[in-house]
């Protein structure tokens, strides 16, 4: 091809592309789509997200310095010491940059393709696969590119999942195959011979039920989503009962450990409302529209929280928050041109933030006075992509 | 449900109305921007996509994910920029689902027409170039139309692809190379 050649190539790209003219309500077509997005990732984000490890063993530490404001931790930790209570109102900014380093995340951690268990096993998994779970000597999750639940030892059931047990010995999920659609549990030990259970096969047609966590060893939640939209919650007791205890849209994150559900109010374009409530239902402990209720610490005693709007890249700050009342007691947040893509306890003194600033990204570790420290090395992170994800937990 | 805090104030009086007042800014200046330019956007897309449907769907994917993070993007110098990139990074991950896959080949070469003419062979090659263009694989393709239509240099076209500029380089060649290849030869012409 010649360089006549050339400037017809750029002629022909024009002459095609001019015959392309806008169209009306784009813009309104694009912020439906927008809605959708936030709805889906909200849905989804909700679902899978659960409680810490309740095993987890404490984090042995040497958490380095970041940006802080009032009031200053104690000391810094030290491995093996106790990390200091927190003080209502801390602030911590995450600057990747400033972030010392520490050890790998206990409960694993996904970076691209490759699923790095908390046993140290290492398991491929598919681009896109939301919080991975240890399944047997693999791995499971639900595949976004198939709407599939998703097995590395082969298979996969069309539905959602998986939601582990607070052990990790037991998994729920929702089938929709063949006609037939349910919520049954299984053991995580990978073996799939006939000792699934199912749980509920009541599910309404055009609803799925999606397992949030379990109360109990057979107490599971679920959300129970139509079209596009939650519907409410519901509580089954492997008996064959269900009930919906609480008046709520959905619920995100339930602890077994304090008989708790964080559950969302009401959500509109500009934000949401959530609230605490007991497990067993009546009035709730507590409620908010300042924050959106992700996850519980393992004990139950802490609540991690995002903004009440949350706009599609990330957060742009996370708290700390005192699941009994509410209070703040940490803040953390991204820098001006940053934002934190994810989050969970590591154990009940440790938060885990996925976050990306300055085009880079990495797993950061937080005590609870606000101290932090990378557990995972820096990894490019052009655009909104990076490589980084947390595993669901239990 | 009573969203009441100690004493009695409603909860979202305040923060809603100062959550709509941005809300609202947020709609106008994001209007604003598709307005002036979805015209461009979308011949970029069409480039990308091949189709009109598809680059509209592509543009409102973008715009979708742009109004998601309106706040963050508007303290970028490019908004431009910013939306291309989703755009391409978007557009190579439908490339990457089989469904797409099984929609478009991108191996047969398409049918050209015959030249009578001088002109009628400048308008065939043209065609028969957008025709070639196509069936480039998609990152190949995304440099094409960002360097030859956007008129991108190579260190922007590599920002926007996150890749190097030995990269956007070497992709350029091999397009060219691809369409070289494919392109029929004239009478007299040399490869």
């Amino acid at each position: 091809m010649s360089d006549d050649t050339m400037r017809e190539l750029t002629r022909a790209l024009h002459v095609h592309a001019d015959d392309v003219h806008g169209t009306p309500d784009l813009a309104a077509g694009a912020r439906r789509r927008a809605r959708q997005i936030r709805l889906r990732r909200r849905v989804v984000g909700g679902t899978v997200a659960a409680v810490a490890l309740a095993a987890a063993l404490p984090t042995a530490l040497s958490l380095g310095d970041s940006t802080r404001s009032a009031p200053l931790p104690a000391d810094t930790p030290t491995p093996g010491e106790t990390v200091p209570a927190p003080e209502p109102g801390g602030s911590t900014t995450l600057r990747l940059a400033d972030l010392g380093t520490g050890p790998a995340p206990v409960n694993g951690w996904v970076d691209g393709s490759t699923f790095h268990r908390a046993d140290g096993l290492e398991v491929e998994v598919p681009a896109g696969l939301a919080a991975p779970i240890a399944f047997g000597d693999g791995a499971a999750g639900f595949d976004y590119s198939t709407g599939e639940i998703w097995f590395s030892e082969g298979g996969s059931i069309p539905g959602f999942g998986p939601a582990p047990s607070p052990d990790g010995r037991s998994v729920a999920w929702f089938y929709d195959e063949a006609g037939a659609t349910g919520i049954a549990v299984g053991p995580a030990t990978g073996d799939r011979d006939g000792t699934d259970t199912v749980v509920a096969d009541d599910i309404p047609a055009g609803v799925r039920a999606l397992p949030v966590g379990f109360l109990g060893d057979r107490d599971l939640v679920s959300n129970l989503v139509g079209e596009s939209m939650p519907i409410t919650a519901r509580r089954d007791t492997f008996d064959g009962s269900s009930t919906t205890p609480w008046d709520v849209e959905e619920v995100s994150t339930v602890s077994a450990a304090a008989q708790l559900v964080a559950g969302l109010l009401s959500v509109t374009d500009d934000g949401s409302c959530w609230a605490v409530l007991p497990a067993d239902g009546g009035p709730a402990l507590w409620e908010t529209c300042d924050h959106s209720l992700d996850h519980f610490s393992p004990d139950g005693e802490l609540l991690l929280a995002g903004p009440a709007y949350r706009s599609g890249a990330g957060d742009t700050a996370i708290a700390v928050l005192d699941a009994q009342d509410g209070t703040v007691l940490q803040e953390l947040e991204s820098t001006r041109e940053g934002f934190i893509v994810d989050t969970a306890f590591e154990d009940d003194e440790h938060v885990l933030a996925v976050v990306v600033d300055d085009g880079k990204a990495a797993i950061v570790r937080c005590d609870l006075a606000g101290s932090c420290e990378r557990a995972t090395d820096l990894a490019p992170a052009p655009d909104v992509e990076q490589p980084y994800g947390l595993p669901a937990q239990p | 449900m009573d969203l009441t805090r100690e004493g009695g104030a409603p909860v979202m009086t305040a923060p809603a109305a100062a959550a709509g007042t941005r809300t609202s800014d947020r709609d106008t200046e994001f209007e604003a921007y598709v307005a002036a330019r979805q015209t461009r956007l979308l011949r970029t897309a069409y480039l990308l996509t091949g189709d009109q449907h598809s680059a509209e769907d592509l543009v409102q994917t973008a715009l979708a994910k742009l109004y998601l993070s309106w706040s963050k993007v508007q303290r970028r110098e490019s908004l431009d920029g910013y939306v291309r990139r989703i755009m391409i990074n978007e557009h190579t991950s439908w490339w990457r689902r089989a469904w797409r896959r099984n929609e478009r080949s991108v191996d047969e070469v398409p049918e050209r027409g015959t030249a009578d003419d001088g002109h009628a062979h400048t308008l065939v090659e043209r065609d028969a170039l957008w025709a070639l263009v196509q069936t480039l694989p998609p990152r190949q393709r995304a440099t094409v139309v960002l360097r030859f239509y956007e008129d991108l240099g190579e260190a922007e076209t590599a920002q926007l692809l996150g890749c190097s500029v030995g990269n956007v380089k070497s992709q350029t060649s091999r397009a060219l190379a691809t369409l070289r290849g494919r392109m029929p030869l004239q009478e007299g012409e040399d490869r």
